[in-house]
């Protein structure tokens, strides 16, 4: 167990500086975007049709006319906060369902483990999809397909640490003191796992987000005429030898989320 | 540690990636030769949606099976591409003794493309089944006028009517297929220019021209219709050559397509594009509420907005190229009063609007495009309206046989050349009516119609009809595409016909 | 008071009873010595006591009664009071019984955050207290420590001062100087008699190590194969033992080379 408070020397951590400046663009960008649009991201114009990034038009304008640089704020929020629903979700349930069979074992975590088997069979996005088909299309929706998908992922990790310490002289010692199971998994355990699930929390977020750009861009995730990263990435398409920079700056932001939330959880394993 | 940066970094450059090179169900189009060819007198042909599941002609219910079956079958009549109906099966169709005799003689010497040769069997065979003699469901209400039939003989065929029937030799389309044969769902035989050969669900139909053809024969060889039930997959297989010819494009699509490759055709598509709505749901069970929408959506918008302005407006269930029976002053009926759809909406009991559902088949890019423009101009009279993009078979399944849905916006076509396929459609207890449209005048008119034996006076009964469906607000019609098509340079002899058909016969390869 | 009647553990996957009916008493006040080598059913014995035996696993039968009440008759939630409050525990091994992350003094709050409902500066008074009871020597330091920040004789006062603060009945110790240099060893010993001497808490102190046992013990029993052989005081016991194998335990040494 590394000593979380050595005073070593502060190391420049290259990945955790660079994740953090990028994430924080993104949440930035994500954030204002909730209340400020330079323009109104659904407002359509005939005679402004797919028109080069210009001052007016910082990321130029789409086949009805609309402002792109205000859709890809909508569209990034949309993603963002799926993804982070997704995460809260699909991580909450997973942490606790892991550490519930993790540390009772027994026949609940066998039933539970293959049961979480069966679920990580199969692709992340047909699952999503499968439940998508029951509850409709929808931002919420796929946040709660996505979550359903992820649950056994964060199940495992937190599976094998709460299995792996409840033997340990602390927890023991704990306990004799009087705590109880929950207690026990609450304040000592969990704190003493966070080091191994930041990092999934971290990749979750980032695999969310790229699957719900996915579903979208597939059609069964947020559905026009509300912005959504994917579906713009769909359309943009279709028309990358009439308009390059539609693909090109949903794809930049996307990137940019995905990229900087994965190099911050690199940067924290450091850390 | 930084190997997994890298990694990151790949990932989303490959997302990226990927948004641009992304090719339809993850199978590449084959990217053949286009000169090879033409040279080897084929052609591939981009189709939007796949056929439908049977390719029984007389079970056919997607537009898009009958544009390509068209080259397949043929009935005792078919339409040339003027909209007239010119003798096929029959080498003479002679309508007497004001209208309750039809006297038809038989070409002789047809084949179908069993090699068997068509005889006055197959013909009552087929007429038969499509007007539900054979004691079920009768496919062509129309034929069910038809009181005796004869066969005077063996070429001759004699039908007569109770009342007389100015149109029934309009539904003498219905295509001859052979009596003994049960396996039309599967493996279609007709008599066609074109023979069928084979059909991969979701992927193609590949015919073959038919060399024992009574008529002229086609020029090209082989023709494989490609199903891409994507758009951008379509225009790709344009630009890949894979694919030689593409209709039905969007003016997007079109725009992108190669001129140098591509001539560029424009028609219409002879679809009635509507905003459809469910009339046995609220709130449009309140013609008010119709009305309402009908006033509040400037659909010069819709055309200006999705369609590059191409297109025409439309304002009943009938489009222009059926110049008989168009009934023009309709088109603008409903002029764009905001003002005026909020006061509807308010006395219907809606004075803050409401919500609703357009379902709309997302493989149909301008349908899509439509419904995305609609939910603007919704909005700005208060009504809140949310696509829900669904597969075409559960369109069909849902929406068109269901009728489980509130609004859809699709274009509706007329099967045959007559004004009773573009309206019967809303006749209330019509098996397809998927708009639940009830009026009892309107019905009083169909009935009215089918009685009036006068030609001149029957128009005059349909264009109350369209009148009717218009003053009704019975849904809130759209315009009539303009239809796009790309050409490779070299292929010639593309025509436009006034019913939703692909004549590919009329298709040659310049010579090289 | 602990009172330990008749007590008999079989454990399902072996063929002799693990303890096999043994009687043994703590008085009020005093520190009796529990010895014997390893299997001889004195680990299982403190398990028993402190409630950590499977019961799914073994049949046990007897009575432990820690001031007229039967441990062995209370379900999970009962037992939960008792423990930390009325039953203190300290480990063989401080570094490891301690979690990392948390710090010392806030470990050592545990019980009473537990099984009271005083407020967190009540709190730290009272564990400041227990500090200064088991001397060490700067109680603020240590109670804003983390555990790899003191030395093992210090996490091991920290230990015990965690067992004192709820003021219980009786205090298990379950070898708790083996994991201690020689003369941490005899620091611990030393305050633990004189924690004895001054608050009069019963202590049952488990070791294999005689020499351990006889430093702090008043009483002591010998446990061999399950069963105790041998009990009386400590003095008389180390220099005239009447049983064999409390012979051998005195004889030889290192004990662990002796098989059994």
């Amino acid at each position: 167990m590394s000593d979380p408070k050595v005073k070593k020397a502060k190391k420049h951590n290259i990945l955790l500086i660079a994740g953090a400046a990028l994430t924080l663009a993104v949440l930035l960008f994500t954030f204002v975007g909730a209340f400020y649009t330079p323009r109104d991201p659904d407002a359509m114009n005939a005679a402004e049709k797919l028109l080069p990034p210009t001052l007016n038009h910082l990321f130029g304008t789409d086949k009805f006319g609309r402002d792109i640089f205000s859709r890809v704020m909508k569209g990034t929020l949309s993603t963002v906060s799926t993804a982070l629903l997704t995460v809260l979700a699909g991580g909450g349930v997973g942490i606790l369902a892991g550490a519930v069979t993790g540390y009772f074992g027994g026949k609940a975590d066998a039933v539970l483990t293959r049961l979480g088997d069966t679920v990580t069979a199969f692709p992340a996005v047909l699952t999503a999809l499968l439940v998508v088909s029951l509850l409709g299309p929808g931002g919420w929706q796929v946040a709660i397909a996505l979550a359903v998908a992820f649950i056994p992922s964060f199940m495992r990790v937190s599976r094998v640490s709460f299995a792996g310490q409840r033997r340990l002289p602390y927890v023991i010692s704990a306990r004799l003191q009087g705590a109880s199971h929950a207690g026990v998994m609450l304040r000592h355990i969990l704190p003493n796992t966070l080091p191994s699930l930041l990092p999934a929390l971290t990749i979750g977020f980032s695999n969310a987000v790229l699957a719900e750009a996915g579903m979208s861009y597939l059609g069964i995730g947020v559905t026009p005429p509300d912005a959504s990263l994917g579906y713009m990435l769909s359309e943009a398409q279709g028309m990358l030898a009439l308009a390059p920079w539609y693909a090109v700056s949903c794809g930049a932001v996307l990137l940019a989320a995905v990229l900087g939330v994965g190099l911050l959880g690199e940067g924290l394993k450091d850390a | 540690m930084l190997k997994r940066a890298l990694a990151f970094l790949l990932a989303a450059l490959l997302l990226t990636l990927a948004a641009c090179g992304k090719h339809e169900g993850g199978k590449e189009p084959d990217a053949g030769a286009d000169a090879g060819r033409a040279g080897e007198n084929s052609l591939v042909i981009g189709v939007a949606q796949d056929l439908d599941e049977s390719l029984d002609p007389h079970y056919a219910v997607a537009a898009g099976t009958r544009e390509v079956m068209f080259n397949v079958f043929e009935g005792l009549l078919k339409p040339d591409r003027n909209g007239n109906l010119v003798p096929a099966i029959a080498e003479s169709v002679n309508v007497e003794e004001n209208g309750t005799v039809v006297k038809i003689t038989l070409r002789s010497g047809v084949k179908f493309h069993n090699g068997a040769t068509v005889t006055m069997r197959d013909v009552l065979y087929s007429l038969d089944r499509v007007r539900g003699a054979d004691g079920k469901e009768a496919l062509l209400p129309a034929l069910t006028a038809i009181d005796t039939v004869e066969t005077p003989s063996d070429a001759e065929l004699v039908l007569r009517l109770a009342e007389a029937q100015p149109e029934l030799t309009s539904y003498l389309t219905f295509a001859i297929i052979p009596a003994d044969y049960t396996e039309q769902a599967t493996k279609p035989v007709g008599t066609g220019p074109y023979r069928f050969v084979e059909r991969v669900v979701l992927e193609r139909v590949v015919l073959e021209r038919f060399d024992d053809y009574w008529g002229e024969k086609a020029s090209i060889e082989r023709v494989t219709f490609r199903v891409i039930e994507n758009a951008e997959g379509l225009l790709l297989g344009l630009q890949s050559g894979a694919l030689d010819l593409v209709n039905h494009l969007t003016v997007t699509q079109a725009a992108s397509v190669d001129k140098t490759k591509f001539d560029l055709e424009e028609g219409t598509m002879n679809l009635v594009q509507a905003l459809y709505l469910n009339n046995a749901v609220k709130p449009f069970d309140d013609v008010r509420v119709r009305q309402a929408l009908c006033y509040g959506v400037d659909r010069n918008e819709i055309l200006s907005l999705a369609f590059d302005g191409r297109g025409t407006l439309l304002g009943s269930s009938m489009y222009p190229a059926f110049t008989k029976y168009f009934d023009d002053s309709l088109t603008n009926y409903y002029t764009y009063d905001p003002a005026k759809a909020k006061e509807l909406l308010a006395e219907a009991g809606y004075p803050d609007g409401f919500e609703m559902k357009i379902t709309v088949p997302s493989n149909y890019q301008p349908h899509m495009d439509t419904a995305e423009v609609l939910v603007q101009l919704l909005g700005k009279i208060g009504v809140k309206a949310k696509i829900e993009p669904v597969e075409w078979s559960v369109w069909v399944d849902r929406v068109y046989t269901k009728r489980d849905f509130e609004s859809t916006v699709i274009g509706v076509d007329a099967s045959s050349m007559t004004a009773r396929a573009m309206l019967e459609r809303f006749v209330s207890d019509y098996g397809k009516n998927f708009i639940n449209y009830k009026n009892d005048e309107y019905d009083r008119l169909f009935a009215e119609a089918q009685n009036t034996f006068d030609d001149a006076q029957q128009t005059a009964v349909y264009k109350k009809m369209e009148r009717n469906l218009t003053e009704n607000a019975a849904s809130l019609y759209i315009q009539d595409l303009a239809d796009m098509v790309a050409v490779r340079k070299g292929l010639t002899g593309l025509r436009f016909y006034p019913v939703y058909v692909l004549d590919v016969a009329a298709l040659s390869w310049d010579a090289q | 008071m602990l009172e330990i009647k008749d007590l008999r553990i079989r454990f399902y996957t072996r063929e002799r009873d693990a303890v096999g009916g043994i009687n043994l008493t703590v008085n009020d006040g005093e520190i009796l010595g529990l010895v014997g080598e390893s299997g001889s059913g004195k680990t299982v014995t403190a398990m028993a006591i402190g409630g950590l035996l499977d019961r799914a696993a073994c049949d046990v039968s007897g009575q432990i009664l820690l001031d007229g009440t039967d441990l062995l008759t209370l379900d999970s939630a009962r037992f939960r009071k008792v423990r930390g409050k009325t039953l203190g525990v300290v480990f063989q091994d401080p570094s490891a019984a301690l979690d990392p992350l948390m710090k010392a003094g806030r470990q050592a709050e545990e019980a009473l955050l537990i099984h009271t409902s005083m407020t967190k500066k009540e709190r730290k008074a009272a564990v400041l207290q227990a500090f200064a009871a088991v001397e060490l020597r700067d109680p603020e330091r240590v109670y804003d420590s983390y555990p790899h920040e003191l030395s093992g004789g210090m996490q091991q006062r920290v230990m015990i001062a965690a067992a004192l603060v709820t003021d219980p009945s009786l205090i298990l110790l379950d070898e708790p100087t083996t994991a201690l240099d020689a003369g941490v060893q005899a620091e611990i010993l030393a305050l633990l008699k004189r924690l004895n001497a001054e608050k009069r808490i019963s202590m049952l102190l488990i070791s294999h190590d005689l020499s351990v046992v006889r430093r702090a013990c008043r009483r002591v029993a010998v446990m061999q194969r399950g069963r105790i052989v041998e009990e009386g005081e400590a003095e008389a016991l180390f220099s005239s033992p009447a049983h064999p194998y409390t012979k051998r335990l005195l004889e030889a040494i290192p004990l662990s080379r002796l098989r059994r």
